[in-house]
């Protein structure tokens, strides 16, 4: 009612400029220059999805690398030489080479990958239809945010053909030794960041306002859809957690260009050589400033998985979700929370004793929430009619999935087993687990729900469970023996696998406490697996671009039977989504409500 | 600050006036504390940094109109500060009781 | 549909939009320069004693800026409030003001940077140090001119005073160990002196930008509609304040502390 009222004292120059701007607009400002949130949304979506394959491609290089040290790679090698040049010299992966991919993995997955896919396309695309708003508060920002993500992938990916390469000093970029690589990729690496955090800024500005500004009338905040609150928490992590980083970045780019010694420590030796540097700088400085981002980052990157997730398992169990106050209490906890356990990471740096057991306590406490949530969506299965489409199998999987991650991330968070486990394929293992069978999948989850809803047409649901049996299997044959390889003391960052220091070297004749054949022989069936995780991605692939045109149209709005506001639109919703501007009368989870006639109660159904 | 009648905004300006004045002599204080070259570098720098934060919370209060704006905007700055002191104290917290023999 | 509350308050929350995305963003602005002033302190406490300088930089310069700023704030609200009460004439004249407050703010600023580009340590063969600013540095001459003292050591530099004596120096090549002027790379306080400065001169050319921009171009607004060009005014403010906030804090933080 409210925005009925206030719609009408707005200026006719405003009106004007709004309406026609889109109702007659050509191709660019349509499709490119968009500022409705859908489009960049979709943007978003597919530009995270290509970076994705990217970040994962490079991944299946290095894992040939690895099982498989000083050998040509198969298939792409040759061309791999052709593009890089010497470094990948008759198709042999070079050390330098893996750094460099490896840094980048981190770097586009983390950055470029899933973060804008979660919180850039799936946030954009469904917060301002969950809340039943027109479009997000700042259009244009919105659009400039886009533009900043896609100029920050560009210098990210030209870093690779710049002579020396790309950034080679992982996707933490600790100093000194990210300051002191002789190649100019770490400056691409840190100016490529500034643009992504820039992005990140305007987006999450623009969901919070957005969230804050333009709830429908009615839409109260204990009335939000659980994804909406995820997406809010999401977006405060990264409006607060990001610009230490970017003052860490700016700081590092001052080293980098001005031969300032910020991150460089008094009497450093470069190849044996005193540094000619002032000295006097803190490479502990920037540990601290990057994982004050990079842990609650970790959040940004699951909590919108769970909002996917809740909103899945309430759609099809056909009943309320199971503790939604809690799971709202425990969403904000964890934010907090986040903010206060980065140096969990930085346990072996020779921090004060005192201050580790403050950060392990808060560490430990922060598996409370995160456990709650979990739980709520366990229970939220008891007793359900259960459909099993493809969405819910890759929601029911997240479940697990994430569990596994998150449970072997305890014995990460004590300084005392940490000691051995630190930098070693167990934390690979860890943080895969919450990322990649946890994260991606409730994004697949999130893609085959709301596909109905940006085409009017299903995706394949045979190949969608073949996708989802495929990727299930597979993930778990990549990332289980790395568990296994961690708890035996294998490090990564080697881009020999662990040979040099295993059973198999001859030099290594007599020396306590290498790795096993064993060990070693499970970089095959990682690789294996990976290959196999690889080609289970084509029916996707296919399935999404074919379904478009191709795909079982849909005969409702809401094919789902779903409850919440972005299912009230036309399909697919026009430029400011709502027909009537709806108005919201009861919560988001009202499924089989008895006496109604229908087992959904929408919300903005009187 | 809704009504726009130039009667209401008499009052404002004098107030902002007044805040202008009050930043200035504790510049000027902040200053003079400099210049006398107190023998106790920490209780100058104590001094300097109480000036500052006198001057922040009048410029961010009155200026910026904190007071009167509504709980919303409250917490947003709660919580901003918040997490910005814990990254202060934490990480330089983090250089205290450091075992010894571990020199990093 | 039109996107609602852009002019008028949402009643539940208190604000129009664009105050609260500016509240938002400047939450962010306060984590960033909250690390910089974190990165400060934790190198500061980190240095081994009597090697942080004290007394390097110009302070009548930085108390004239301090002063600068402060008054710019007062009349960015008066040009607010001048919109408020829809007097144009008045808006402009304090826009302006604001405006060349900061432009001139920002020469002080250049020059004590030119400053600290022309001051050299020169390290010489006996162990003394001369401190000063370059007045001849002819790579062909078998000499430099430095405005400047001796010192007995490196260390001594640290504690500088506002009187010292100063005179020409004229050093021959041949007893110059070492030297180099007083750039980001010559020590840690310089580093983060230029960082957090630089940062904040950034901050103050978006400001002007901006203010130039809704005191020339964007004012246009001011007869379509007057109500939402305030709030730009509000809102811009918002973003001024907050700069002169952030230079309260650097101000006795590097000149003074």
């Amino acid at each position: 009612m409210q925005a009925i009222t206030h719609a009408e004292p707005h200026s006719i120059a405003h009106a004007e400029t709004h309406h026609h701007g889109h109702t007659d607009a050509g191709f660019w400002r349509t499709y490119i220059f968009s500022t409705d949130h859908k489009v960049v949304g979709i943007q978003y979506g597919l530009t995270a999805l290509c970076f994705l394959l990217f970040g994962f491609s490079l991944m299946l290089m290095m894992r040939w690398q690895i099982a498989h040290p000083g050998t040509p790679i198969p298939l792409v090698g040759p061309l791999l030489q052709s593009i890089l040049g010497d470094v990948a010299a008759k198709g042999i992966m070079s050390p330098d080479l893996y750094n460099s991919f490896g840094a980048m993995h981190g770097t586009i997955m983390v950055f470029l990958a899933i973060v804008p896919l979660a919180v850039g396309a799936f946030g954009n695309y469904l917060v301002p239809l969950q809340i039943g708003a027109c479009d997000m508060t700042f259009p244009r920002l919105n659009m400039a945010s886009y533009q900043f993500y896609f100029f920050g992938g560009i210098i990210m990916l030209a870093s690779f053909v710049i002579p020396g390469g790309a950034a080679q000093a992982g996707w933490t970029s600790y100093p000194p030794l990210a300051q002191v690589i002789p190649t100019n990729g770490q400056t691409f690496w840190l100016i490529g960041m500034v643009f992504l955090i820039t992005s990140s800024l305007l987006g999450s500005v623009n969901i919070l306002a957005t969230i804050i500004q333009l709830r429908a009338p009615g839409l109260t905040w204990m009335r939000l859809p659980f994804f909406v609150w995820a997406q809010f928490v999401a977006s405060f992590l990264l409006l607060l957690a990001f610009p230490p980083l970017e003052a860490a970045g700016v700081m590092q780019l001052m080293d980098k260009l001005t031969g300032s010694s910020l991150f460089l420590p008094t009497g450093l030796a470069v190849g044996g050589h005193l540094a000619n540097i002032s000295g006097g700088g803190s490479p502990l400085l920037w540990q601290h400033l990057f994982w004050f981002l990079a842990h609650p980052e970790v959040y940004v990157l699951i909590l919108p998985a769970m909002g996917v997730i809740s909103e899945i398992i309430a759609n099809n169990t056909r009943k309320p979700l199971w503790g939604y106050k809690s799971l709202v209490y425990a969403a904000l906890t964890l934010g907090f929370i986040s903010f206060i356990v980065w140096a969990h990471h930085m346990y072996l740096t020779g921090m004060g004793i005192r201050i580790a057991t403050f950060f392990q306590t808060t560490t430990m406490l922060i598996s409370i929430p995160s456990v709650i949530i979990l739980t709520c969506l366990l229970l939220s299965l008891w007793g359900g009619s259960i459909r099993f489409n493809t969405p819910m199998l890759f929601a029911t999987a997240f479940l697990p999935m994430f569990g596994i991650g998150g449970l072997t991330g305890l014995p990460l968070g004590f300084s005392a087993s940490d000691l051995h486990l630190h930098d070693t394929y167990y934390v690979i293992g860890h943080f895969h687990y919450v990322v990649a069978p946890g994260t991606i999948f409730a994004l697949f989850a999130g893609i085959y729900f709301y596909f109905p809803k940006l085409t009017g047409r299903m995706m394949n649901e045979f190949w969608g469970k073949v996708h989802f049996t495929c990727s299930f299997i597979f993930m778990n044959v990549v990332f289980m023996p790395m568990f296994i390889q961690g708890l035996a003391g294998m490090l990564r960052r080697m881009s020999d696998g662990g040979y040099n220091y295993s059973q198999l070297n001859p030099a290594s004749e007599g020396v306590q406490g290498t790795l096993s054949p064993f060990i070693i022989g499970l970089n095959n069936y990682i690789l294996l697996g990976a290959v196999c995780l690889g080609l289970s991605q084509i029916p996707f692939i296919i399935n999404l671009f074919w379904s478009i045109k191709h795909g079982q149209k849909v005969t409702s709005d809401n094919p789902w039977g779903a409850t919440t506001l972005d299912w009230q639109t036309p399909t697919p919703p026009p430029h400011g989504n709502f027909i009537t501007p709806p108005t919201v009368y009861r919560g988001p989870y009202e499924y089989s409500v008895p006496g109604h006639a229908t087992d959904f109660y929408p919300q903005s159904e009187r | 600050m809704n009504d726009s009648s130039p009667e209401n905004f008499e009052g404002y300006g004098r107030r902002c006036l007044t805040v202008f004045a009050v930043v200035m002599c504790v510049t000027l204080a902040m200053v003079g504390v400099f210049y006398a070259n107190l023998s106790s570098r920490p209780l100058a720098i104590g001094l300097t940094l109480a000036a500052a934060v006198v001057n922040a919370g009048l410029v961010a209060s009155y200026l910026m109109h904190i007071i009167s704006e509504r709980r919303l905007i409250h917490i947003v700055l709660l919580f901003t500060g918040i997490f910005a002191a814990g990254l202060l104290v934490l990480s330089i917290g983090a250089h205290w009781s450091v075992p010894a023999g571990t020199i990093h | 549909m039109d996107i609602p509350y852009t002019i008028e308050a949402r009643p539940d929350t208190g604000t129009y939009n664009a105050k609260i995305g500016m509240w938002l963003f400047l939450a962010s602005e306060v984590m960033l320069f909250g690390g910089l002033f974190s990165s400060y302190i934790l190198l500061r406490v980190g240095a081994p004693p009597g090697t942080w300088p004290h007394g390097w930089l110009n302070v009548p310069l930085g108390t004239i800026n301090t002063c600068l700023l402060s008054l710019s704030a007062i009349t960015t609200l008066m040009a607010w409030v001048a919109c408020k009460t829809r007097n144009l004439a008045r808006f402009k004249l304090f826009h302006g003001l604001t405006l060349l407050l900061a432009i001139v703010f920002l020469g002080i600023k250049s020059y004590e940077y030119r400053d600290k580009f022309h001051h050299y340590e020169v390290q010489l063969a006996d162990g003394r140090v001369a401190d000063g600013h370059m007045i001849e540095n002819d790579p062909k001459a078998d000499h430099i001119v430095l405005h400047g003292s001796y010192f007995k050591n490196h260390a001594e530099l640290m504690e500088r005073h506002p009187d010292e004596k100063e005179a020409e120096l004229t050093i021959p090549r041949a007893d110059i160990k070492h030297m180099e002027n007083y750039g980001p790379w010559h020590n840690t306080f310089l580093a983060i002196y230029f960082t957090l400065t630089g940062l904040h001169a950034l901050h103050i050319i978006g400001g002007i930008l901006v203010i130039g921009y809704l005191w020339g171009p964007g004012s246009k607004m001011w007869y379509t509609n007057p109500e939402q060009f305030t709030n730009r005014i509000e809102v811009s403010g918002l973003f001024w304040h907050f700069v002169d906030l952030v230079w309260i804090f650097l101000f006795p933080v590097l000149y003074l502390m």
